[in-house]
């Protein structure tokens, strides 16, 4: 399983990422959207809007977890949208692809180099975040709801890694990856909100009561098919408070199809790529 | 007879033009690439390829690189089929063949040292960096980053890479391009100590005018097909270019429309005090039918095509078509496979 080509790709492309120029002008967002926010959502005098005020650990993690929707998310979208298209512009690739080290190879070293290039500073930025409100709260950590907290940013972040790659692989000039890496970021960040209204709105459901049933349960329903939404649904399962009618086992699933797929296309695209 | 570093028998490749449809956006189309391409590279041979723009070198060196596979035909590595599986094909050219892209521009902040290790853990080989960057002439740019590199530096790092490994065979495209003269010259020099040790070269290279000492070897190529196959000396003879000379004289041009029984003059220069023409197929004793005819003849010598000549001769281009658009009035025609195209 272990193959020492695929681990010097990832090494590499890890070393080359967190000592990029843009890793420098990323830390301070990561570190103002997780830490700062996890500092701020355990403040003991917080109240959100609508009367809310977390109170447990995971509760405020969850709210932490808009950090690494907003930052995250996006800073992983700017590490890998030209994970394959500057070395095709450059011609490196055509190098790169008559090396014998086999594509599949290739690939795998590409998408988890960029994969852990990104996900190395935002787990240590929401592990100090959980130790910061564990501190704030003068709670401990619960080890199982910590490791799930974990996975699920993991999965979030590869999630927006491998769609960067997958539109690096079709793209021939930067413009056009950076542009879908953004553009699928707002979509899932800020105009799924809209989907899940315009849906509800003609399911007959009315919007602008929050507290409403049925609106939950679309929503719930539309977030399986929204990166933000599946991660959100894997944070939910640490939070007995909220049920929007989509069991764990359905979130994990819509979690292994967004990976498992993504991960089918992007190697395929890989394996039939032209210099 | 020299063996065979490898063979391709009857290879086709074509690549895949999107042309998305409503309902199938992801449609596509076979568009230009090669076509049924036969030739064979002996060990320590140099074999020039040259064509007009879009003629398929690149796609072809491409397919022997292993990184575009093959849609039909044979390929034979040191007398060994590969073609039945298409992955082993890939990985074994890719093992043995060394590839150098035209213009590949290195940037970036690793240095030409950890680039070549970069490589070499591709190949899964322990590289003497030292000697292979002192082969190419980078030695002492080491440890400088990529974007450091001057455009002659990128080639010479892009022929590192492409000799790692000791490959057995080596496509060069473009070898020369932003080389300085110098450092050409020792790179046609390195060219030909690695052929000397039996390593085959296919050199692409629009600088024909230096490939004519280098080659042993000519493959003419146009849209996709082999049109001549050779040594320049055979290649000239198929296409009729052999067997002509050229001469100069003082005075009055000769009557050579009525001193000629068989040859014929293709091109013909008047001055004011001299005179200078070409002639195919001269009769045997013409200088003497000339000098006994009082012309004054300063210079005859035998006049070799070069290979701008021997290709527009073999495609039935003109020069400015193909330095600036192919026309689509050639000899060859785009063949095609019947099917959607």
């Amino acid at each position: 399983m272990f193959n020492p080509q695929v681990f010097s790709t990832i090494k590499r492309i890890v070393r080359q990422k967190l000592t990029s120029t843009r890793m420098f002008i990323m830390m301070p967002i990561l570190i103002l959207f997780i830490p700062g926010m996890a500092w701020g959502f355990a403040d003991p005098d917080i109240m959100l809007p609508g009367g809310v005020k977390p109170e447990s650990v995971m509760e405020v993690m969850f709210y932490t977890s808009l950090g690494v929707v907003f930052a995250g998310t996006m800073c992983g979208v700017l590490l890998a949208f030209d994970g394959i298209s500057k070395d095709r512009f450059s011609g490196v690739l055509e190098v790169k692809l008559s090396q014998p080290m086999p594509r599949k190879h290739q690939s795998i070293g590409i998408a988890v180099g960029h994969w852990f290039a990104i996900l190395i500073p935002v787990w240590s930025l929401w592990l100090i975040a959980t130790l910061l409100v564990c501190y704030r709260l003068g709670e401990t950590i619960i080890i199982t709801e910590t490791i799930s907290s974990f996975i699920a940013v993991a999965l979030i972040l590869f999630w927006y890694v491998i769609f960067s790659l997958i539109a690096s692989t079709f793209s021939t000039d930067q413009g056009t990856s950076i542009a879908f890496g953004v553009g699928m970021w707002f979509l899932f960040t800020f105009l799924w909100a809209l989907v899940t209204s315009i849906v509800a709105f003609a399911s007959g459901v009315n919007v602008g009561e929050l507290n409403n049933p049925e609106m939950i349960r679309i929503e719930g329903f539309l977030d399986l098919l929204s990166p933000n939404g599946v991660f959100h649904h894997l944070l939910e399962t640490n939070l007995t408070a909220i049920d929007r009618g989509v069991p764990p086992i359905v979130s994990w699933l819509a979690a292994a199809v967004w990976s498992v797929l993504p991960w089918l296309w992007f190697n395929s695209r890989m394996t039939k790529i032209q210099p | 007879m020299a063996d065979k570093a490898i063979e391709i028998v009857d290879v086709t490749f074509r690549h895949k033009i999107p042309r998305p449809r409503f309902l199938k956006p992801w449609h596509s189309v076979n568009g230009p690439g090669i076509f049924g391409l036969n030739f064979a590279l002996e060990k320590g041979a140099i074999i020039g390829l040259v064509g007009p723009n879009g003629a398929g070198k690149t796609t072809l060196l491409r397919v022997l690189a292993g990184i575009n596979k093959i849609d039909q035909g044979t390929v034979l590595l040191d007398g060994t089929d590969l073609s039945e599986s298409s992955e082993s094909l890939g990985h074994e050219l890719r093992s043995n063949v060394g590839h150098m892209p035209e213009q590949v521009r290195w940037s970036g902040r690793a240095t030409v040292r950890q680039t070549i290790e970069q490589f070499a853990e591709m190949r899964s080989k322990t590289i003497d960096t030292h000697k292979l960057l002192k082969l190419v002439g980078l030695l002492s740019k080491r440890d400088s980053t990529l974007d450091e590199l001057s455009q002659g530096m990128r080639q010479r790092l892009s022929l590192a890479i492409a000799l790692m490994g000791n490959p057995k065979i080596l496509l060069l495209d473009e070898p020369f391009n932003g080389l300085d003269p110098v450092a050409a010259k020792s790179v046609e020099k390195m060219i030909k100590q690695l052929a000397s040790r039996g390593v085959a070269i296919i050199i692409s290279s629009h600088q024909v005018d230096g490939l004519v000492d280098l080659i042993d070897n000519l493959l003419l190529i146009h849209r996709g097909q082999i049109i001549a196959d050779g040594s320049i000396d055979q290649i000239e003879t198929i296409l009729g270019l052999d067997n002509r000379i050229e001469l100069s004289g003082l005075g009055d041009i000769p009557p050579f429309e009525t001193i000629l029984e068989n040859g014929v003059v293709i091109e013909q220069t008047i001055e004011a005090t001299d005179w200078r023409c070409v002639i195919q197929h001269p009769d045997v004793n013409l200088i003497e039918n000339l000098i006994a005819r009082g012309h004054k003849i300063t210079e005859w010598r035998r006049k070799s095509p070069d290979i701008v000549e021997l290709l527009c001769c073999a495609t039935g281009l003109e020069i400015e078509e193909i330095g600036m658009d192919i026309q689509p009035t050639t000899m060859v025609p785009l063949r095609n496979t019947g099917e959607e195209e």
